[in-house]
């Protein structure tokens, strides 16, 4: 069986977010770098499946991104994937869903994959599309978001969340697509052991170029920090005092109690 | 301004994670700039108040609750200030004392520093880690607070507001420092006589060296000598990597060769941290973590800075020592990004919200010790606990920072009679460890819970020196009494 996970590196989500000089997506200055949670609980999804199927399962690990995204891969294959596969694109941070998923489609298309798993979303981007478009795209099966999976003679069943806490039970055939969320399992730690022979384990390295990347579809501009409120007031004074000051503040500041409205 | 007197309002300030019950106020006081900090102590004896600090309700030996006083509550002197790089890889960092500390280490992180104090409460006042000289895992390669504090403004119990910067003033030949304020006029005291033990971590009672700098004397007294209101930090380079791991070991024998191995740094490992969970302590982490090795008799979390050259020579390092001192490498857990360090610190943390959790589903309190003895007696205090409490028959759980031999023992009585005996040992386990040259509290402080042991290990003659410099400084006692130094010594 040959599963392929789909991985990316994002920032530490503590970290300080700036905007770029171009202003369109955050300045990397500054910011650790891991893989991203979501793809964790993917990468584990399918390590568990080649360990429960034994000797006749490969996973491959794949990600997109700048030089430093190898540290994403050497995880994965700490975790138990067997191989890693870097498309070396520095500009990926910056590409839109439409090219992740064409880089994706275009390595994965003829190379005989049953199960592509990845995470749900980014922790960054959040589109959560690039699973979805990547499918389509192989015109593969897929479901998003799944929180229960089961693999058995070569059918496969998933679970996913519906809206108001219901959860639906999907089956489907091979080859498919499946996106993961938190909840379908705990990551586990790799061992010392693991880490160590990923470190020296060969990365295949690939162009962007090579695997098909296409124009974008989407462009982010005007990049910006969240905006604060402005600061609350403390009133102080007797109950005659402060309702009057409410009175202004809400007949001054807002919509809520305005003039011509009721008293 | 504020002062709040509604009962709903200040319920908060009565209480902190010490279990120590009845603490009343008048009233609680918000200032909200270190001149009126120093304004409500300059008044204090006018308007006939004495005051308790409060941090931020995450002590553990009820420091900050009154019996009967005011409290100044600190949370609005909040500021953090800029990361100012001071050359020789050495930056400072202005901050109020009602800080969070969890913020402080963000602000330095930021700025590409790195603030070392790591108690395991993030949410405490960084004011407050000052005053109770803390610690935590890294206090192993970093040493306490003490070590990462460059100045301190202080408001004294008269009302002066003291600048203090290290390297200023210092005791003279005689132990002796001489204060001139513009409030309090010349104050005049010596350091207590006694002896300090030589633990790498010590928090209990007044520091105390020949020739010492002023603010180590700030630095630990709890409060007791004035009011941190600001301080300026050491920040040191943040370390370009960092490897955490949990070695599992099959008999606490090897487990503990490990230990002082890995502080012997034997084969080139360098530990930051270096922290023990007993097989008692992970049957109750097996409850959430059930891939826990099975047949474990006990962990050392580590953790080592490293370079991204480095770092493969710094992992073979480690994994040879491992399995020179027989743990199972394949089952250890190991993490070298943000993410999988806070999953580890994560599961470090789970242990006492466990512990807890069973608690209040029994009738007793725990009987937990904060004792340490000096390094390389690490294995010493271990064995004490373990065959104490095996001998008991007590249900029981020994973790913490075995690399400084710093070791919680938490006793979980079952029963009252259990809890009377589990008392009884404490005072053992004081009396051996004080005997060792240990001491009685290495990071919780004495606050309120512990001040009657810390008679024990200086003496009545020894808190009447701690008593003398208190009242060089408070003389109408207004500030923390009852923290510390027990009160019927005042009389």
């Amino acid at each position: 069986m040959n599963i392929l996970v789909c991985i990316k590196q994002v920032p530490d989500m503590e970290g300080h977010f700036t905007p770029n000089a171009a202003g369109n997506w955050f300045d990397e200055t500054g910011l650790a770098w891991r893989m991203n949670e979501y793809d964790a609980v993917a990468v584990e999804e399918a390590v568990r499946l080649k360990e429960s199927l034994g000797g006749g399962a490969r996973v491959m690990a794949l990600s997109i991104g700048p030089a430093r995204a190898v540290e994403a891969i050497r995880k994965a294959l700490a975790m138990g994937c067997d191989d890693g596969v870097h498309i070396e694109d520095p500009e990926a941070l910056e590409r839109d869903p439409w090219q992740i998923a064409s880089m994706i489609a275009g390595f994965a298309a003829g190379r005989g994959f049953d199960l592509i798993f990845t995470g749900m979303q980014s922790e960054d981007r959040g589109s959560a599309q690039v699973g979805l478009l990547a499918a389509e795209r192989l015109g593969v099966a897929s479901v998003t978001g799944i929180t229960a999976f089961e693999w058995r003679d070569g059918s496969t069943t998933v679970e996913r969340e519906l809206e108001g806490g219901r959860r639906c039970r999907l089956r489907l055939k091979s080859p498919a697509l499946l996106t993961c969320q938190p909840g379908l399992n705990t990551p586990r730690y790799p061992t010392l052991p693991n880490i160590m022979k990923s470190k020296r384990a060969a990365l295949t390295v690939l162009s962007p170029d090579s695997v098909g990347l296409e124009s974008p579809k989407v462009s982010s501009e005007n990049f910006r920090p969240h905006e604060r409120n402005a600061e609350g007031v403390i009133l102080e004074g007797d109950a005659e005092t402060l309702a009057a000051r409410v009175c202004e503040i809400l007949e001054t500041r807002t919509a809520v109690h305005g003039k011509g409205g009721a008293r | 301004m504020n002062f709040k007197t509604e009962p709903a309002t200040i319920a908060a300030f009565l209480e902190d994670t010490s279990n120590l019950k009845n603490g009343w106020t008048p009233g609680v006081f918000f200032p909200e700039t270190p001149e009126e900090v120093a304004a409500l102590l300059r008044d204090a004896v006018a308007d006939g108040r004495r005051y308790t600090i409060a941090g931020n309700g995450t002590g553990t030996t009820g420091a900050r609750i009154p019996f009967g006083d005011h409290v100044i509550a600190m949370q609005k002197l909040d500021r953090i200030g800029e990361v100012e790089v001071a050359g020789d890889e050495r930056a400072l960092l202005r901050v109020q004392g009602g800080a969070l500390l969890q913020d402080v280490q963000a602000k330095a992180s930021a700025a590409g520093w790195f603030y070392p104090p790591d108690p395991t409460e993030k949410t405490c006042f960084i004011g407050s880690t000052i005053s109770n000289n803390s610690t935590g895992s890294r206090s192993l390669k970093y040493g306490p607070t003490r070590n990462h504090v460059q100045a301190l403004k202080i408001a004294l119990p008269q009302g002066d507001l003291l600048d203090i910067e290290r390297g200023e003033r210092f005791a003279d030949a005689d132990g002796r420092f001489t204060l001139d304020l513009p409030l309090a006029g010349r104050v005049t005291f010596r350091l207590p006589d006694y002896a300090m033990p030589t633990t790498s971590k010590h928090n209990a009672g007044y520091w105390s060296t020949p020739g010492m700098d002023l603010i180590d004397l700030c630095i630990g007294s709890e409060g007791t000598l004035g009011v941190i209101v600001e301080a300026t930090l050491l920040l040191h380079p943040a370390p370009e990597r960092v490897i955490a791991c949990i070695a599992w070991f099959r008999s606490e024998e090897e487990l503990l060769d490990f230990v002082g191995k890995a502080r012997a740094e034997s084969g080139g490992v360098s530990p930051r941290a270096l922290e023990l969970f007993d097989r008692r302590a992970l049957e109750f982490l097996r409850q959430r973590y059930p891939e826990i090795p099975a047949k474990t008799s006990g962990a050392i979390y580590f953790e080592e800075e490293s370079t991204a050259d480095g770092e493969d020579g710094c992992l073979e390092a480690w994994l040879d020592l491992m399995e020179r001192c027989g743990s199972p490498v394949e089952k250890s857990w190991a993490a070298l990004d943000s993410v999988g360090l806070q999953k580890l610190r994560d599961f470090r943390h789970k242990l006492p919200v466990l512990v807890n959790e069973w608690l209040s589903r029994q009738s007793e309190s725990k009987v937990s010790t904060d004792m340490a003895l000096p390094d390389e007696r690490f294995a010493d205090l271990f064995r004490l606990y373990r065959d104490a409490c095996d001998r008991e028959g007590f249900t029981y759980i020994i973790f913490g920072h075995i690399g400084n031999a710093h070791l919680h023992l938490n006793i979980l009585p079952r029963n009252h009679e259990e809890f009377v005996r589990a008392k009884a040992l404490y005072r053992k386990f004081v009396a051996e460890v004080l005997a060792m040259g240990g001491t009685l509290s290495a990071e919780h402080g004495i606050g309120k819970l512990k001040s009657e042991y810390l008679v024990q290990m200086y003496g009545r003659e020894g808190i009447m020196e701690m008593v003398r410099v208190k009242k060089a400084l408070d003389p109408y006692l207004v500030l923390n009494v009852g923290n510390m130094i027990p009160k019927e010594y005042y009389e």
